[in-house]
């Protein structure tokens, strides 16, 4: 049993507010390895399996090299020593090469644009501590649309540990999608890094849906020109622990990054987001924005909110907004109105902003398996 | 007055001339008006460097503590050994505790005459504009230097409608003794953080404010502080009391002249705001950039009572500055307003808590920040709803600027909401002057320099105008200098 | 003569800052139009929100009854259930729903029935074309994106969905151009004459009226009916305003 620290934002704040970081405090031996089969793959994508450490000489190789962090003030922001950095950060990843038996690359052919998108889907089984990680590499100016869909039964129990490293050369594309149904008895770990060079754009889609306790993060890193990260992420959190930890550090000129996360939390659910935009001098001529709505439904919740800026370059322009409440009450009477009550405005709200998130899924069947999922979660 | 201070003199006044300046720029704070010095070697009493058991007995001693004062110091001073420094927020590595003298006063008694004030210190209030602003526009002055209140006078119609404003020295040991010992660092207690058991352990100084119940004050009373000495620590204490239903409105004011060695600021106000009662606190702060400003002000405010915050923080090398105001009673409302300009050699972390307890309670934040020359501003806050907090609203607008690429300008807000039935909201937005902006100004026959001026101005006038601009001719000077480059 | 629709007595209602509402009477009966003007501020989008029951604005005094039924007191949703309908002069945009779903929501939770797709589907589309929406509008999210003119567009198309008994119309046609106004118009006389619908129309222009058959006119004035006319009244108003009445809700 290992105590771990998620998350590592570069700025901390006051510690009683214990928004900083999450512990682990007895996170389980991982020792089961989750298989993957994929159904025929494109043309111009491959997937082979590589050992922890060939993994990690892989990732020397091929990751773009770090600049040395050039730190402003004295002492803060702290940059944590992870050698690509993922948004759980250096304890959890340590935590995954130990448990780790592989690593899955998958690649796409430099130019290769794959039409059709992928489905890399796990099957997780009740009672067993798994992990699973993978790199996706898309090459020069290729373009891959790529969902990740977890599922156990709806009563199993047990972890289910993702890591995934991303790299895009110049000019890729990657459309990543997460959804994660897991049963209520689950401790899910998802935690990505990636890197982006030149014109590179990834979108970036997460629905956390199901597990007991939930701990997400992604780091981007936007290291070439112009290169674009967007994250949309929805979540529901019906008790349990809902932890998420997005940083985007921006490099390059005119790099871009969006992010949204939609929300909503009830019964005793204990939320955390810590989400960073990070402009570095240099990155001229950028922008990054950030916003968060929270519905909560129920008194016992704890929602807990750390957006951060930082800036050391002028010409820039960046935003965050939060929206945390019930349902405002002009929307209530609207669709009152309309003779919807209030239950079912809820539901239907639920419903509409989790469906927001979920229509950029590029399945319709996988759409349609979502949204039966959240109807099944609030019908009781 | 000895050969700097008259030439800084010169400089101010010659400065004030220079209004009428052709190119207008945006210019750091030009620190040089408040930068004359008063010659410490004659008339002063300096205690021993550093902080020992020794230092505070002597310090006790030397204010004659009734026995309960001198044990809560004595206290204040383990609990500040056992804490750490915090690890967020900028670094105070360049504070040597071992080399701060944390008392230092001249020979002089307070006085409540102006006339009586020795010479030198008056002079150096003069220059501040202090009292010429009281016999303008204020209802009582209290005036600090170093380490010791020099000054102190309440308008009579004020006094007769029983409005206490004294030196809190003489409030712990005269009519309002009880009164103290109720209320003295029980809202920020010695164990919040290191440098409110500092405080605790060497006090000295600061004012003592009470408005009996349903009494309006219509004009505001002032404290100044001045920390002239070198290498020295100010430590006031402040003490406001807004009995149910009174208004009241209380400036603060806080210069010093630069030195070479770091200065140390730790003061500490203590704000009790009853049922239906008004308080609003503004605080233009201007020490100079060898000051470590590590203040604690919190307020806490009663059924229907309401909270204002205004906070302009210009000077300072190092500042943490977070006024925190706990809404316990229902239906409370807070605002608070701040602006922070960080130039050349600053690191000011600043902005603002607030804690809602009582049901319906309202807060709203709105600061600005600019960075420029190096500077490096950190908006920091915190909006708690706890549980009991049935209907808060709480909602907060901050909005950073920065000058140039080599400055910096972070923002940290965290937010912890703990019932369904609250409404929060938060904005915040980080940019630069828009070049459009720029063009268009100087499409009218602008300067460019002049524009941006004009922008920068725009941005701050949501918080400037909340300034209490008149009072202070201080302020005027600064944001003339600062927002307006004049 | 049939009992009316709505009786409105004596009401009173007020928001957290006072009264808005001093004693207001009316009847409308079932395929009756009325027309409700005034100056701005006179309280005329506080009657309809109090006619709603929105949380907001209190009832101090007086009654509602719709259809027999004393609804002072019923929930919104209740009233909508029993067959009343408000427009809103800013409809609140809702992302993630769409516009047809959102229908068929709304129908579903008024009748209770599951609904027949089909039929829905077709009924959908034919009055989206009497209203000249594009059918894309269908699947895009409610009022998401809606110009002012598509978003008073897809109130009607909801009034036309729904098939309430009484329709209250708060502000339709401000902010439309001519053409807007002459489709949301037609919507409108679509319902006075398919459905047989009693309306109050809220408003202080005159170009939405001219297709419309009007059997009363009312002027509200600092929350009072100062005066109640015919169809002619509104020609009245269009030419010389409300000077002439805007001195009486002092008395």
């Amino acid at each position: 049993m290992d105590r771990i620290q998620v998350g590592h934002i570069p700025s901390i704040t006051w510690h009683r507010l214990k928004t900083n970081e999450a512990v682990i405090e007895k996170a389980p031996v991982l020792d089961v390895s989750v298989g993957t089969t994929f159904a025929e793959l494109p043309e111009g994508v491959s997937v082979k399996t590589m050992t922890p450490e060939e993994a990690a000489k892989w990732m020397k190789a091929h990751a773009p090299e770090e600049e040395p962090e050039k730190v402003v003030a004295s002492k803060q922001p702290i940059y944590h020593p992870q050698a690509f950095a993922t948004g759980l950060g250096e304890e959890f990843d340590a935590y995954m090469s130990r448990s780790l038996q592989e690593v899955h690359l998958l690649e796409v052919e430099d130019g290769a644009q794959v039409e059709t998108p992928v489905s890399w889907d796990q099957t997780f089984y009740s009672g067993n501590q798994s992990a699973s990680a993978q790199i996706i590499h898309v090459g020069s100016g290729a373009s891959l649309t790529l969902t990740m869909t977890s599922r156990s039964s709806r009563k199993a129990h047990g972890t289910a540990a993702v890591s995934t490293k991303v790299l895009l050369e110049k000019g890729a594309k990657l459309t990543l999608a997460k959804v994660q149904l897991l049963g209520k008895g689950y401790t899910h770990f998802a935690d990505l890094g990636a890197a982006l060079l030149e014109k590179a754009s990834m979108q970036f889609i997460s629905l956390e849906l199901g597990a007991a306790n939930s701990y997400t993060g992604a780091q981007a890193e936007l290291v070439g020109n112009a290169s674009a990260f967007q994250a949309k992420v929805g979540y529901i959190a019906q008790d349990g622990t809902s932890d998420m930890n997005y940083n985007v550090v921006q490099r390059g000129r005119k790099t871009n990054c969006e992010m949204s996360f939609d929300g909503v939390l009830d019964h005793g659910a204990v939320k955390r987001l810590s989400d960073t935009i990070d402009f570095r001098r240099g990155s001229k001529g950028s922008y990054g924005h950030e916003k968060e709505n929270v519905l909560l439904l129920s008194d016992e919740i704890v929602n807990k909110s750390l957006p951060v800026i930082l800036c050391e370059e002028e010409d820039m322009e960046g935003s965050h907004g939060a929206t945390i409440g019930q349902l405002d009450k002009d929307m209530l009477f609207y669709l009152a109105s309309r003779g919807i009550d209030e239950k079912a405005a809820q539901q239907l709200m639920v419903r509409a902003r989790l469906g927001a998130v979920a229509r950029d899924l590029p399945q319709e069947e996988l759409r349609e398996e979502v949204r039966d999922y959240i109807e099944e979660a609030f019908q009781a | 007055m000895n050969a700097v201070s008259k030439d800084s003199q010169a400089q101010a006044i010659s400065k004030s001339g220079v209004n009428e300046m052709a190119d207008q720029k945006i210019q750091e704070v030009d620190r040089s008006f408040y930068d004359f010095k008063d010659d410490e070697s004659k008339g002063f009493y300096r205690m021993k460097e550093g902080l020992t058991k020794e230092i505070v007995e002597q310090l006790s001693e030397e204010k004659k503590d009734p026995l309960w004062m001198r044990q809560f110091r004595l206290k204040c001073l383990d609990i500040y050994n056992s804490l750490k420094v915090p690890d967020w927020g900028p670094s105070i590595d360049g504070l040597d505790m071992d080399r701060i003298t944390n008392y230092v006063r001249s020979k002089s008694d307070m006085k409540g005459n102006w006339e009586d004030v020795p010479e030198e210190i008056k002079n150096t209030f003069d220059k501040l504009g202090i009292p010429q602003a009281e016999r303008e526009s204020l209802a009582g002055v209290g005036a600090q230097y170093d380490s010791e209140l020099v000054y102190h006078n309440l308008q009579k119609e004020v006094a007769d409608q029983g409005v206490v404003y004294i030196g809190f020295e003489d409030a712990v040991s005269g009519e309002y003794q009880d009164m103290v010992k109720e209320y003295f660092m029980k809202l920020v207690p010695p164990t919040d953080h290191k440098f409110a058991a500092l405080h605790g352990a060497v006090w000295s100084g600061g004012s003592f404010v009470y408005v009996p119940k349903g009494v309006h004050v219509e004009v505001p009373l002032q404290s100044y502080f001045r920390l002239n000495a070198k290498g020295a620590g100010q430590f006031e204490h402040t003490l406001i009391i807004v009995d149910e239903g009174a208004d009241v409105h209380f400036i603060e004011g806080c210069s010093a002249p630069k030195y070479n060695v770091a200065n140390l600021h730790a003061g500490c106000v203590e704000l009790y705001v009853k049922k239906n009662a008004r308080l609003r606190y503004s605080t233009i702060e201007n020490w100079s950039k060898n000051m470590y400003n590590l203040n604690t002000k919190r307020a806490i405010v009663e059924e229907g009572g309401r909270m204002e915050w205004v906070s302009g923080s210009f000077g300072s090398h190092v500042s943490y500055l977070y006024p925190t105001t706990i809404l316990k009673g229902d239906n409370s409302h807070c605002e608070f307003t701040g602006i922070t300009f960080a130039g050349a050699g600053q690191n000011l972390d600043t902005g603002a808590k607030m804690i809602h307890i009582g049901k319906n309670t309202s807060s709203y934040i709105n600061t600005k920040s600019i960075s420029k020359g190096g500077g490096i501003s950190t908006y920091r806050s915190s909006v708690v709803i706890e549980k009991t907090a049935k209907h808060a609203k709480a909602s907060v607008d901050c909005a950073s600027l920065m000058l140039d690429d080599i400055s910096r300008s972070d923002t940290i807000p965290a937010m912890d909401v703990r019932t369904a039935d609250a409404d929060v909201g938060h904005e915040a937005k980080i940019g630069r002057i828009s070049d459009e902006a720029v063009f268009y100004l100087m499409s009218r026959g602008i300067s460019e320099s002049e524009a941006r001026a004009m922008i920068v101005s725009g941005f701050a006038s949501p918080v400037s105008k909340e300034l209490p601009l008149e009072y202070a001719a201080e302020m005027n000077n600064l944001i003339k200098l600062e927002m307006e480059g004049m | 003569m049939a009992a009316p629709l709505l009786q409105v007595r004596d009401l009173c209602a007020s928001i957290e800052e006072g009264e808005l509402l001093h004693g207001i009477d009316l009847d409308i009966r079932a395929g009756e139009t009325h027309v409700l003007m005034g100056p701005n501020g006179a309280g005329k989008s506080t009657f309809g929100y109090t006619l709603m029951g929105n949380p907001g604005y209190k009832v101090t005094k007086g009654s509602i009854v719709f259809d027999g039924e004393d609804i002072t007191k019923l929930t919104t949703d209740k009233r909508a259930a029993k067959g009343m309908f408000l427009s809103f002069q800013n409809p609140l945009e809702v992302p993630g729903l769409s516009l047809e779903e959102f229908l068929r929501n709304a129908i579903r939770q008024q009748t209770g029935k599951p609904i027949k797709i089909f039929t829905f589907k077709k009924q959908l589309e034919e009055t989206m074309s009497l209203l000249q929406m594009d059918a894309s509008y269908a699947d895009r999210d409610l009022n998401v994106g809606f110009s002012g003119g598509e978003k008073k567009k897809a109130e009607i198309l909801q009034l036309l969905m729904l098939s309430p008994r009484l329709a209250i119309l708060d502000e339709t046609d401000s902010g439309l151009d001519v053409d807007a106004v002459r489709t949301v118009s037609r919507g409108i006389e679509e319902y006075q004459k398919k459905k047989n619908g009693a309306l109050l129309i809220i408003t202080h222009s005159t170009k939405i009226l001219e297709a419309l058959k009007v059997d009363y006119t009312h002027i509200l004035v600092k929350g009072k009916l100062v005066h109640t006319g015919g169809p002619e009244l509104v020609d009245e108003i269009n030419e010389r305003g409300f000077e002439r009445f805007t001195g009486a809700g002092d008395q």
